[in-house]
């Protein structure tokens, strides 16, 4: 780059061609915005979406009968139930149950599980008042949904051991349903509800309301009540004691640790439902946070890609930044030539030429950044599901001036190299 | 315009019989294609420092090219050139050109000036180049020198050729050369602006002592120079010798 003096010289070169300057920085400016605000939205669209379905998921691993995978005719040993299976021919087919047994050995067995939480899922027509609710799914659920899904009561207490004994008619809802049914910041506690099953009507007392974490869950709209009850009261299934799946309650977000956890759910489960070595299970294990890495993945896919297509741009206007410094330094053979008269060696003549495009890409860098970061910035506030979640980090700046400074260099080398070799003599001929 | 020399300074250097250009045998060939062109070849010439001489001679007897080899713009094919003492032919390109920069100032026909840039920037650019100043008050002065102070934040094309060619002379001396080149100096001026441009550089050559080497093909203008030497298909044809003022230098 030689001395400092030719970071002068380029400057004056530049003021010299405003127009010319102006447009070649178009070109940059152009892809440099483009990079940043498919970076800058891909990043809210993946913290957007992350939150999103954290909070659908709650992080929970969930146990689920299946029967993909199930044996032609299976003995689940564990609850006593017989359970059919014939894949190939016709018949009776029945699920696979999932039975207390499994929970019980869940429960004393887990070591890298925060909580076991076995659930009914059934539905029922919920009246208030001789009004019907918007609720319909009915989950009967233990103490322990409490820890596992990691909630907290707003109002009254949670479902406990004595509802569970006794089978309570009792019933908690989610702030979402109370605010949506018996007004926004009303205490729901103490009022009755009449959930029809079957012929004959029920009524269950309201004891408590679960604070919403804000977003949708699973149980914005659905009523807990004790497993047993459930069980019992609203079940016509047939099974004595179903339980629809089994949450497991997994604090860490660190994917090995996860990993452990559903590789010690397995083992449990195999021990406790009897399933040979070789034999496939008859249940199948969803990590609820996996599927958000998959989605995750997809999302990290489409932001590379379309990086990928706004770095096209760039290297378009890199490219024709290069040109202009061509076109530069042949216009200005002349003009070379006279400055190695007057003393300038080679390395001035590749400074000089260097830092017009370093200038250039640099100057297009940084007004791409503030383009792009307004433009982000107003796509976040004008969407909905973005906002307060796009935000141009110091990676994305970096990666904004180090581009366009490399695109300078990368474009300017070769066109002020020439400029350097070109012999004062035959510079001097074009004058 | 008399400055005190930099350490480089030429005058403790001169070459053996105390020449400030001393050239042996030198040629200079180009390669155009296939063909191999010869642009200057087996010239001798000796010229003593505070001499003024003017290279004449038809398009394409080499003159332009011998004054290259002089400026440094350029090194020889074969043959043996000394400035000042120095071995051109042995300098590598930063030598070259701290050589032009300082101790060689360039007049062209054309006056070259940079166009976008003020008469006052293109008096300054030497000195950017050698010392990265710029020395301000100095170019001011040099313009003042050449009649142009009022002149200064003008860009040449609102100059006169002659008015541009004054500002090219007063780039020329930024660096306080020992010598000045200039490659048909009046070529573009008419004859009252070259009239007096000539006054300005022989006033140089007799009261700054300025070594002054011209090129031109008018004989009005060689006739102001002090010493002739004409150029015929690339060889000296002619010399009328050395100026007896300087002849006996010490």
């Amino acid at each position: 780059m030689g001395r400092l003096i030719n970071l002068w010289f380029a400057m004056l070169g530049l003021r010299a061609n405003k127009l010319r300057s102006a447009l070649t920085i178009l070109g940059i400016v152009i892809g440099v915005t483009a990079v940043i605000m498919i970076v800058a939205l891909g990043n809210g669209l993946r913290r957007s979406t992350e939150e999103q379905m954290e909070a659908f998921s709650q992080g929970t691993i969930e146990v689920r009968p299946s029967m993909a995978f199930a044996r032609s005719v299976a003995m689940d040993r564990s609850g006593g139930t017989v359970v059919e299976m014939e894949m190939m021919g016709g018949g009776q087919m029945r699920m696979p149950q999932l039975s207390s047994k499994d929970v019980e050995a869940l429960e004393r067995l887990g070591t890298t599980i925060d909580g076991v939480s076995p659930q009914y899922e059934t539905w029922g027509t919920m009246v208030y008042q001789g009004k019907r609710l918007d609720i319909g799914q009915i989950i009967g659920a233990t103490p322990s949904y409490l820890q596992v899904y990691e909630r907290r009561m707003l109002y009254g207490r949670f479902l406990n051991a004595v509802d569970e004994q006794t089978l309570a008619p009792v019933m908690v809802i989610d702030e979402m349903a109370s605010d949506r049914i018996f007004g926004e910041g009303v205490n729901p506690v103490g009022n009755e509800v009449i959930v029809s099953f079957g012929q004959v009507p029920q009524v269950y007392t309201i004891i408590g309301v679960l604070a919403s974490d804000g977003r949708y869950s699973r149980t914005s709209y659905a009523a807990l009540v004790p497993l047993r009850t459930a069980q019992r009261r609203l079940n016509n299934s047939g099974d004595r004691e179903p339980v629809s799946f089994i949450a497991v309650g997994c604090e860490s977000r660190d994917d090995a640790q996860r990993q452990r956890a559903v590789a010690e759910v397995n083992t449990i489960l195999r021990a406790s439902r009897g399933i040979e070595p070789g034999v496939s299970e008859d249940y199948y294990i969803n990590d609820t946070l996996a599927f958000r890495e998959e989605s995750m993945q997809v999302i990290r896919l489409i932001t590379l890609v379309l990086s990928l297509i706004a770095g096209i741009s760039l290297a378009v206007g890199s490219i024709g930044l290069m040109n202009i410094m061509l076109v530069s330094v042949s216009e200005r053979t002349a003009e070379i030539g006279v400055r190695r008269a007057m003393g300038a060696q080679r390395s001035d003549i590749l400074g000089h030429f260097l830092w017009e495009a370093i200038m250039l890409g640099l100057v297009g860098g940084v007004t791409g950044l503030l383009l792009g970061s307004a433009g982000s910035y107003l796509v976040g506030a004008l969407v909905e599901e973005l906002q307060g979640k796009i935000a141009v980090t110091g990676d994305i700046v970096a990666i904004a001036v180090g581009v366009s400074s490399v695109v300078g260099v990368a474009a300017g080398i070769y066109p002020a190299w020439r400029a350097a070799l070109l012999q004062p003599t035959e510079a001097l001929r074009h004058v | 315009m008399s400055r005190p020399k930099r350490s480089s300074g030429m005058e403790n250097h001169d070459g053996a019989n105390g020449a400030m250009i001393a050239l042996q045998q030198v040629a200079k060939t180009y390669e155009m294609g296939e063909l191999e062109v010869v642009a200057v070849s087996g010239v001798d010439l000796t010229i003593q420092r505070g001499e003024f001489v003017a290279i004449i001679g038809p398009s394409g007897s080499g003159k332009t090219t011998l004054l290259n080899l002089i400026g440094c713009l350029d090194k020889p094919t074969s043959g043996s050139y000394y400035l000042a003492g120095q071995n051109v032919g042995a300098m590598r390109d930063r030598q070259l050109s701290r050589l032009r920069g300082q101790e060689i100032g360039f007049v062209f026909q054309n006056y070259s000036l940079l166009q976008r840039d003020s008469a006052l920037h293109n008096v300054q650019v030497p000195h950017y180049y050698a010392e990265g100043k710029g020395d301000r008050p100095r170019a001011l002065a040099l313009l003042e020198r050449v009649g142009l102070a009022h002149r200064a934040k003008h860009r040449p094309l609102e100059l006169s050729g002659g008015e541009q060619q004054r500002v090219a002379i007063a780039r020329a001396l930024m660096n306080a050369p020992s010598l000045l080149l200039a490659d048909e100096p009046t070529g573009n001026l008419d004859s009252k602006s070259g009239g007096s441009l000539m006054d300005l550089l022989t006033e140089l050559n007799e009261k700054d002592g300025l070594t002054i080497i011209m090129v031109t093909h008018d004989p009005a203008v060689s006739a102001r120079a002090r010493r002739v030497v004409s150029m015929m298909d690339g060889r000296v044809q002619e010399d009328t010798g050395p100026d007896p003022r300087v002849a006996q230098a010490p």
